[in-house]
């Protein structure tokens, strides 16, 4: 039976007055995906954010190693292992190489080995013929790929996906899907928005709604 | 091997921190050097070069270094009164020993006289020409109604012209009588422009006449003489004050040397200050 | 019209032969608004990062502030100043009053709302995606701010530009507190103010000139960066 990594428990959010998340409740399994859909603007977004660290709750619980925190005691470590991506990513000022590199400056690695992460990455990615390219001006497709290879590089245990396939061509998504199954098999933990739901069913393992602020298990896959 | 082109911006920071720790010492470094004597004198002083012919002399005799603030007399006896600079050089003398007698200034030493005239425009509507009497001559100018314009800045000028008005018991109307509040180079060229008389210390008309279109018309009025004092800015007043500088510097000026400098400075050809410290 | 065009002769030799003294006053001039600008820009654009990220209440009420204090008349600076640095104020002891250091003082009190100001607007018109990339891909706050910087770097440099522009060409300051001492705090703008005050204007016309090809050095820079901005966006 699989423990769970983390468990985010009774996370309540309001924007001006309104109660967006109402004691959402969210477990994530190693090498599992969660699906997770809803309106437009209902919260998943916000959810997403909230459990990367980038907003802040009103009140939160998260299980980790087997101990029950209050949110703000140990969101520090938590943050670390979790990365979220944008809907449309935004690419730094600078080359592919570079983007991708950028989280690896504050890790433990030296020079030499952070250059090697890097190559191979950029390999794993197939981002070989335009590494030395400044990353804003490619296109939207290859843009993705990069912001994916930047999460990647780190080993993050969960990796949350806003909308990740919504302006793909067909080609792109396939591409996409296969990376994103590699990944899961490696163990990470995977939780996607989406509208489309039927691009997901042979990744999700699990298929919530978010409605009324609450979390809804749809389908156990 | 990865070039990672993004700007090391911490390298940057680093870089930042490095500056600011050079402007701190550069900054600190000012007040470890020699305190300099900080001069608060007349306009007419500098603007007829005096100070930039005598002062260098000084720095180099002494190694002192002299700041020079060059305001109107009222404006330099009130940075000595309020302790900004350690001795003053004006030509204001019943401001002067007001100065003293409140206890703001010490050893008050004459320096040297030069004297004031009046000028105006070529054609001299007013007819002043040669005459001997200040202010009779202020009276004839005020009965015409010709446009006077006056340094109106409590200078040493300002305030000499002041005194002769009062003396000729005459308050002039605003209709012909223009207080500028500037100093002298710009009061002579605006009475140049409007064609007006106004009373000039001799040394800047000097400098500038030959630019200007007006005329020397009245001098030689033991009225319009015009003594220079330096003082001291008192010390136990102001604990601060380098009055060791200070003493100094009024040493050098009242000295054979200094006296000497003095009489030997020329301006167009002209002496244009008597040394009055030492009396033979 | 003559004399006008013989001043103007004369401006245009002393600027081309060197004179000493001129550009000593031009050297003071870039040497203490340099050191202005480069004080006070860190801290200017950290005050801007917090007010455009923070959380705290007070923030529109700073802003407002800052906003105001764009447009006070630098004489008013100068005599606050000379006021507290005066030897009966409360900082006569420090004697700063008619020193560079004083002017500096002055000058950055005059461009530090400017960079502010201008520095939280480009803050704001930052993509917010591009903290939250930084944060979530393990920067610290600190890194992740250097990287917003980074990306409107270019916005940034055009605050420090106008900033620059306001403190190298003011006078009200430099007169009052600096005092125009020669070769100690006499600047382009107060030895302008002293040379006509004399009635000499070809120094005043020469050291015009060097303000007026500054001015539009600065304003061409400016142009340059707004066209890289948007060549990038």
């Amino acid at each position: 039976m699989n423990l769970p990594l983390f468990v985010f428990r009774g996370i309540e959010k309001s924007f001006s007055g309104k109660k967006i998340l109402c004691g959402t409740n969210l477990s994530l399994y190693p090498g599992k995906c969660i699906l997770l859909s809803g309106k437009n603007g209902v919260g998943k977004t916000t959810l997403l954010k909230i459990i990367a660290g980038l907003e802040t709750p009103e009140s939160a619980e998260i299980e980790y190693d087997g101990r029950i925190n209050d949110w703000k005691k140990i969101l520090r470590k938590v943050r670390k292992e979790i990365i979220y991506l944008h809907q449309q990513p935004i690419m730094f000022s600078s080359s592919v190489e570079s983007n991708v590199a950028y989280g690896l400056r504050f890790s433990s690695l030296n020079n030499q080995q952070r250059c090697e992460s890097v190559k191979e990455a950029i390999e794993w990615a197939g981002l070989s013929n335009v590494a030395k390219i400044q990353a804003k001006t490619l296109s939207g497709g290859v843009q993705q790929r990069v912001a994916f290879t930047r999460a990647w590089i780190l080993k993050p245990k969960v990796l949350l996906l806003d909308e990740p396939m919504s302006n793909m061509d067909y080609e792109s998504r396939k591409q996409t899907f296969l990376l994103l199954e590699k990944v899961k098999s490696t163990g990470m933990s995977l939780v996607i928005t989406s509208h489309f739901l039927n691009y997901f069913d042979d990744l999700a393992d699990q298929h919530f709604r978010l409605m009324n602020g609450v979390l809804d298990l749809t389908n156990n896959y | 091997m990865t070039r990672i082109d993004f700007i090391s911006r911490f390298q940057i920071f680093l870089v930042k921190k490095k500056l600011l720790w050079f402007l701190f010492c550069y900054f600190s470094s000012g007040i470890i050097l020699a305190e300099p004597i900080r001069l608060a004198t007349t306009t007419s002083t500098d603007n007829s070069g005096l100070l930039q012919a005598l002062i260098p002399f000084f720095e180099k005799k002494t190694g002192n270094t002299v700041h020079i603030l060059s305001v109107g007399s009222g404006h330099a006896l009130r940075l000595g009164q309020d302790g900004n600079v350690d001795v003053v050089l004006v030509h204001a003398p019943n401001a002067e020993i007001r100065f003293v007698d409140k206890g703001f200034g010490v050893n008050r030493r004459s320096v040297m006289v030069n004297d004031f005239i009046i000028v105006g425009p070529d054609n001299d509507p007013a007819g002043i020409l040669g005459q001997r009497n200040a202010v009779k001559t202020l009276q004839k100018i005020a009965r015409g109604k010709h446009i006077f314009v006056s340094r109106g800045d409590d200078s040493g000028t300002h305030k000499k012209e002041i005194t002769l008005w009062k003396k000729a018991s005459l308050k002039p109307s605003n209709t012909w009588y223009r207080e500028t509040g500037s100093g002298m180079g710009r009061v002579l060229q605006m009475a140049s422009d409007l064609n007006a008389y106004t009373i000039s210390d001799r040394g800047t008309w000097l400098v500038l006449h030959s630019k200007l279109s007006l005329k020397l018309l009245v001098e030689g009025d033991p009225e319009l003489r015009n003594p220079y004092s330096i003082i001291a800015v008192n010390p136990s007043r102001f604990p601060g004050v380098n009055y060791i500088g200070a003493m100094s510097l009024i040493a050098w000026i009242t000295s054979v040397e200094g006296q000497k400098k003095i009489r030997q400075f020329r301006l167009d050809g002209q002496s244009l200050f008597i040394p009055t410290a030492i009396i033979n | 019209m003559n004399g006008l065009i013989l001043t103007t002769q004369q401006a245009l030799q002393l600027l081309f032969t060197g004179d000493p003294e001129l550009w000593s006053i031009v050297l003071l001039s870039f040497s203490v608004s340099l050191k202005a600008i480069l004080l006070s820009t860190p801290l200017a654009f950290l005050v801007s990062f917090a007010l455009s990220h923070g959380n705290f209440p007070g923030i529109r009420i700073i802003l407002a502030v800052f906003n105001s204090l764009l447009s006070v008349p630098t004489v008013v600076i100068g005599l606050f100043l000379y006021v507290l640095l005066t030897r009966q104020g409360p900082f006569g002891d420090l004697k700063l009053l008619f020193t560079q250091t004083a002017m500096v003082i002055g000058q950055i009190i005059l461009c530090f709302p400017i960079l502010v100001a201008l520095g939280y607007a480009a803050i704001q018109a930052a993509d917010r995606r591009v903290w939250e990339t930084a944060r979530t891909l393990r920067a610290p706050p600190w890194f992740s701010m250097l990287t917003v910087f980074f990306e409107v770097r270019f916005a940034l440099l055009a605050a420090i530009i106008t900033g620059f522009g306001r403190i190298i060409s003011e006078i009200g300051i430099s007169m009052m507190i600096g005092g125009n001492i020669m070769g100690y705090t006499r600047n382009i703008t107060t030895a302008i103010a002293l040379e006509t005050s004399k009635g000499e204007f070809s120094q005043g016309i020469a050291l015009g000139l060097v303000l007026l090809l500054l001015s539009f050095l600065l304003t061409t820079l400016m142009s340059y960066l707004q066209g890289q901005k948007d060549f990038l966006e």
